[in-house]
């Protein structure tokens, strides 16, 4: 090679494509061979209002919940741990974590102020944190027929501006 | 200056490749971080969630080892610009999140912290990018 012969760089376009190609090609090959594969094209939100009303459970968004807050009769129930709770919460909300559903749920649930005939709109994490639908489902089962749960989750509920309290 | 520019990159390889590991493991838990952000419409949060840690991971291979390292160096930049954004949009709309830069736990919020951090590494990968441009030219 003669001395001070110019180096063949590719040009930045096709090395943007073949770095793309390859990370493209790699998750595909992760995705596959993985024990539960993330779908590639999925509507959370859709998920998981189906997952509750396989359920049965009747499903509310954030903006709905929000302007349910302060109905007469109407109590956010929070199903995360008290740990999240006591940092921020669903201003008014009451909390019952998702745990205490192997437990003696019914009394748990008096014990914090939840009646028979009050509507419990039980939210948790995210929109795809499975706590709110769990409880939701044992509270049905344990005696209180108005229940709905909140697929947006607290995330979406402090996202849409609704008031909290705690540490936010 | 060439040693100088050689442990920069090396170093923004490293920093890539260890924010891609928990990406990888957990997707879902990173998909939830996207969807966090509200940006990424609800049916692409799936693909992104699986496709970006793979991009940091080729990106992170190809500055260690100086292939396509004007590509690499440039999507780096690229692509810590991309966060900050959406860092800022999410911090901007007040949506409590975490990060998702280098741990899908819930110990990384978004904070001051997490906007000197990323803000340190742009400055690094815009170093290295035009660091490698200049040795692209003078090549």
């Amino acid at each position: 090679m003669a001395h001070g012969a110019a180096r063949h760089w590719p040009p930045l376009w096709l090395e943007l494509i073949l770095i793309a190609a390859l990370a493209g090609g790699l998750s595909v090959a992760m995705n596959y061979v993985r024990p539960e594969p993330l779908p590639w094209v999925a509507d959370f939100a859709a998920e998981a209002r189906r997952e509750a009303l396989r359920k049965g459970l009747e499903t509310i968004d954030v903006y709905g919940a929000i302007s349910l807050r302060g109905r007469p009769g109407v109590i956010f129930v929070d199903a995360r741990t008290s740990g999240e709770f006591a940092l921020s919460r669903v201003a008014g909300a009451k909390n019952l974590p998702q745990e205490a559903i192997y437990g003696d749920l019914a009394e748990a649930a008096q014990a914090i102020g939840l009646g028979v005939e009050d509507r419990l709109v039980v939210y948790c994490g995210d929109i795809l944190c499975d706590k709110s639908k769990e409880l939701a489902e044992a509270l049905r089962t344990a005696g209180f027929p108005y229940v709905t749960v909140v697929t947006d989750g607290f995330d979406g509920w402090v996202a849409a501006g609704g008031p909290t309290e705690g540490g936010i | 200056m060439r040693v100088v520019y050689f442990l920069l990159r090396v170093a923004l390889g490293g920093i890539f490749l260890a924010a891609a590991w928990d990406k990888i493991v957990d997707p879902l838990a990173f998909a939830k971080i996207i969807r966090n952000y509200q940006i990424v419409p609800d049916m692409l949060v799936g693909g992104v969630a699986q496709v970006l840690p793979w991009i940091e991971v080729v990106v992170g291979m190809c500055l260690i080892t100086g292939l396509f390292a004007r590509g690499a160096s440039f999507s780096a930049t690229l692509m810590m610009a991309v966060f900050l954004s959406a860092m800022a949009w999410a911090w901007h709309k007040g949506i409590s999140t975490q990060c998702g830069c280098f741990t899908t736990k819930a110990d990384d919020a978004i904070s001051v912290r997490t906007f000197i951090r990323d803000g340190s590494i742009l400055a690094l990968a815009l170093l290295v990018t035009t660091g490698s441009f200049l040795g692209a030219r003078r090549a």
